[in-house]
C-alpha cells in the first residue's frame, strides 16, 4: 500500500538525487562514472576525483544530513508543541545560531577566523537560545509547550534585533558575509566543517526515531500522555534537547535553511498519515532529497554563480505545497 | 482499590476540594455527581495521579500514587477525559491502538484487543476514519475504546480502574446507555472498578452502585446509590426533585421545572 510504496520510492529517489548532485555542476561528470566510482576508481580522471572528493561529496553529504535533520526536527517539534506551525526556528535554534554567527563575524576579528570559529559560535548561539526558550517557557516549575511557544517568539525577536544591531555596526564585508550566512548555503561544505557535525546529527536522528511512538502518544495531549504512561516533562526535555543538538550542528555547518523543517512533515502527513513511526523516517528521506535536489538546482540555474539554496527551497517547495493543500 | 483520604486541592486562593474521602472499589461503578464547579473533574485528576493533592493522600492498593511509576500506573488505570484535542489527523483505529502504545501487549493479542474495545464502544465501522471527521459523540466513544484497550492490554490479574469524566456528555440517549452498559460489563467481567462523572441522575441510578455527591468541593453525600435522599439533592442543586418509580420498580429522581 501507500506506506510500502513510499519506503521503496523515497530511498530510490534519494540515491538518484545524490548521484545527480555528485555528477552535475560547473564541471559535469558522467552519471555512469559517478555511479561506478565506488567500485572502480579508474573510471574518473584525476581532476574529476579531486572535484568529487573535496567538493561535491562533502557537499552532498552535508545536504543529506541537514535536510534529514531539519525535517525530522520539524516533525518532532510539531508533535511536542501539538502545533502544525512549529518548526526548528521556533525553539530559537536558527535565530540563536544566526546571532552567534553574527557575533563572530562582526566581533571575532581576524585572529578568530579559523575554519571552526563560525560553526562553533553558531552552535553555541543555538544552544543558548534554546536553553533560554526552555527556561522562560516554564510555568510553576512545569514545562508548558504553549508558554515555550511564546517564549520562542520573544527570543526570536530578541535575536533578530541583535542580528540587526550587528548588521548596523558591521562594515560592508562583514555585512555581506552575514547576509549570505543567514541565507543558508551548502557552498562552504568541506570535510573540516562536515565531520564535526556528523556525530551530533546522527545522535539526534537516532534519538528522535526512538521517540516516535511516544510522539504519537503525546499527540493526544499532555494529560492523556501521562495517563498512558509517559512522563510529559521528560518527553519535552528529550525532544527539545535532541532537536537542539542536531539542528544546532546542522545550522552551524550550513546556516539556517528555512521551509524544509516546516513543510516536509506536512507533505508526508498529507500522503502517509500522522503516525510518527512512518512520519519521522519518511520526513528524513524527503528532507534529504529536497535539500540535495534544491542545492543541485541552485548550482545549475545561475551557473557559474549559485543561488542560495534556502531561497530555492522555498521557491520550489511552497507552490508545490499549496497545490497539495488545495488538491 | 483507589482510595482518596481527606484530600484537598488548593490552587492560588481557590479551594477546589476540601477534605474529600472516597473509594473506587473493584467490581463497582461509582458515580461522581454535583453541580458545575463542585470539584468533580478536580477529584478525578487527583484519583488519576495527574495532580497532587495539597493535603491528604490518594492510594492505589494502599500505595500512594506518588510512589507509582508512570508506566506502571498506566497498566492499572485509564482515564477517559471530558474532551481531547488531537493535534494531528490520526485514524480511529490508530487512536485506539495508542491505548497500549507504551505498555505493549504480546503482538498476537493486539488485533483482538483493538477489535473488542472498538466493538464495546460501537466504533467498529469507523476504524479508518480520521478523527477530525468524526462527531463529538463518536470521538468520545473512540477515547472510551482507547481506555478499554489500555486496560485490556495490561491484564495482569489485579483489578484495573477506569476513570471517566462526563463520558456521555455528547452522546445520544441510546449511546449513553450503550456506553455505560459496556462499562458495566467491563466492570463485571474484569472485576475492575470505575468512577464516572455524570450529570444525568437517571443514568447514575441505572448503572452506578455507589455515589459521591460533591458541592463546593466538599462531600455532600456518599454511599450506596439506592440510599440517595431527595432532600440532599434539592439542597445541593438548589432545584426541586420528584421521586418517581419506573416500570421496573427502580427509584429515579427527576428535576422539577422552574
Amino acid at each position: 500500500m501507500m506506506t510500502r510504496t513510499a519506503f521503496i520510492a523515497l530511498p530510490l529517489a534519494l540515491v538518484l538525487v545524490a548521484l545527480l548532485g555528485l555528477a552535475l555542476g560547473s564541471a559535469a561528470i558522467p552519471l555512469k562514472a559517478v555511479a561506478l566510482w565506488p567500485f572502480d576508481s579508474s573510471v574518473l580522471s584525476a581532476q574529476q576525483k579531486l572535484i568529487l572528493d573535496n567538493i561535491r561529496l562533502p557537499r552532498v553529504i552535508l545536504g543529506l544530513m541537514v535536510g534529514a535533520m531539519l525535517a525530522a526536527a520539524g516533525a518532532s517539534l510539531q508533535g511536542i508543541f501539538r502545533n502544525p506551525l512549529a518548526d526548528p526556528g521556533l525553539i530559537g535554534v536558527s535565530a540563536g545560531a544566526s546571532l552567534g554567527a553574527a557575533t563572530m563575524i562582526v566581533l571575532g576579528g581576524e585572529h578568530l577566523a579559523g575554519p571552526l570559529a563560525l560553526p562553533l559560535a553558531a552552535f553555541a548561539g543555538a544552544v543558548l537560545a534554546t536553553l533560554a526558550v526552555y527556561g522562560l517557557g516554564r510555568r510553576h516549575g512545569m514545562v508548558s509547550p504553549p508558554s515555550m511557544l511564546l517564549a520562542g517568539i520573544a527570543v526570536n525577536a530578541l535575536a533578530g534585533a541583535g542580528i540587526g544591531l550587528f548588521s548596523y555596526v558591521g562594515d560592508d564585508l562583514q555585512l555581506r558575509q552575514l547576509t549570505f550566512w543567514t541565507m543558508g548555503s551548502l557552498g562552504a561544505a568541506g570535510w573540516s566543517t562536515l565531520t564535526p557535525s556528523l556525530t551530533p546529527v546522527a545522535v539526534s536522528l537516532v534519538g528522535l526515531l526512538a521517540l516516535a511512538t511516544r510522539l504519537d502518544v503525546f499527540a493526544l495531549g499532555e494529560r492523556e500522555a501521562f495517563h498512558l504512561g509517559l512522563d510529559p516533562r521528560l518527553m519535552v526535555r528529550l525532544t527539545v534537547g535532541l532537536t537542539c543538538l542536531g539542528v544546532g550542528a546542522a545550522v552551524a555547518a550550513a546556516g539556517p535553511v528555512g521551509f524544509i523543517g516546516l513543510v516536509v512533515p506536512h507533505l508526508v502527513r498529507l500522503v502517509l498519515g500522522a503516525g510518527h513511526r512512518v512520519l519521522l523516517p519518511a520526513s528524513m528521506l524527503l528532507g534529504a532529497i529536497l535539500l540535495v535536489g534544491a542545492d543541485t538546482a541552485a548550482r545549475l540555474l545561475a551557473a557559474p554563480a549559485e543561488l542560495p539554496v534556502g531561497l530555492l527551497c522555498s521557491l520550489l517547495g511552497a507552490p508545490f505545497f499549496l497545490w497539495l493543500l488545495r488538491r | 482499590m483507589i482510595e482518596a483520604k481527606c484530600v484537598s486541592l488548593k490552587i492560588g486562593a481557590a479551594t477546589l476540594l476540601d477534605q474529600v474521602d472516597t473509594v473506587v472499589a473493584p467490581g463497582r461503578i461509582t458515580a461522581i455527581l454535583g453541580p458545575n464547579g463542585a470539584g468533580k473533574s478536580s477529584l478525578l485528576s487527583l484519583l488519576a495521579g495527574e495532580r497532587k493533592p495539597s493535603a491528604g493522600q490518594v492510594t492505589l492498593e494502599a500505595k500512594p500514587l506518588t510512589h507509582w511509576r508512570t508506566h506502571e500506573l498506566a497498566r492499572r488505570r485509564a482515564v477517559v477525559p471530558q474532551s481531547t484535542q488531537l493535534a494531528f489527523p490520526f485514524t480511529v483505529e490508530q487512536v485506539v491502538r495508542l491505548g497500549f502504545a507504551l505498555t505493549q501487549p504480546p503482538p498476537q493479542q493486539r488485533a483482538a484487543i483493538v477489535a473488542q474495545a472498538m466493538a464495546a464502544a460501537d466504533i467498529t465501522h469507523l476504524g479508518d476514519r480520521p478523527m477530525p471527521t468524526l462527531s463529538g459523540g463518536e470521538r468520545q466513544r473512540t477515547h472510551f475504546a482507547r481506555a478499554l484497550a489500555q486496560l485490556a492490554a495490561n491484564d495482569d490479574g489485579h483489578p484495573a480502574y477506569l476513570l471517566l469524566d462526563e463520558p456521555t456528555a455528547s452522546l445520544d440517549p441510546a449511546h449513553q446507555h450503550a456506553l455505560l452498559a459496556a462499562l458495566r460489563s467491563w466492570v463485571r467481567s474484569t472485576n475492575g472498578g470505575a468512577a464516572v462523572v455524570l450529570h444525568d441522575l437517571t443514568l447514575a441510578a441505572r448503572y452506578a452502585e455507589d455515589l459521591l455527591l460533591l458541592s463546593h468541593g466538599k462531600v455532600a453525600a456518599r454511599g450506596a446509590m439506592a440510599d440517595l435522599d431527595g432532600a440532599v439533592l434539592e439542597r445541593v442543586y438548589g432545584i426541586g426533585f420528584d421521586r418517581l418509580t419506573d416500570s421496573a420498580g427502580q427509584a429515579l429522581y427527576v428535576a422539577q421545572g422552574l
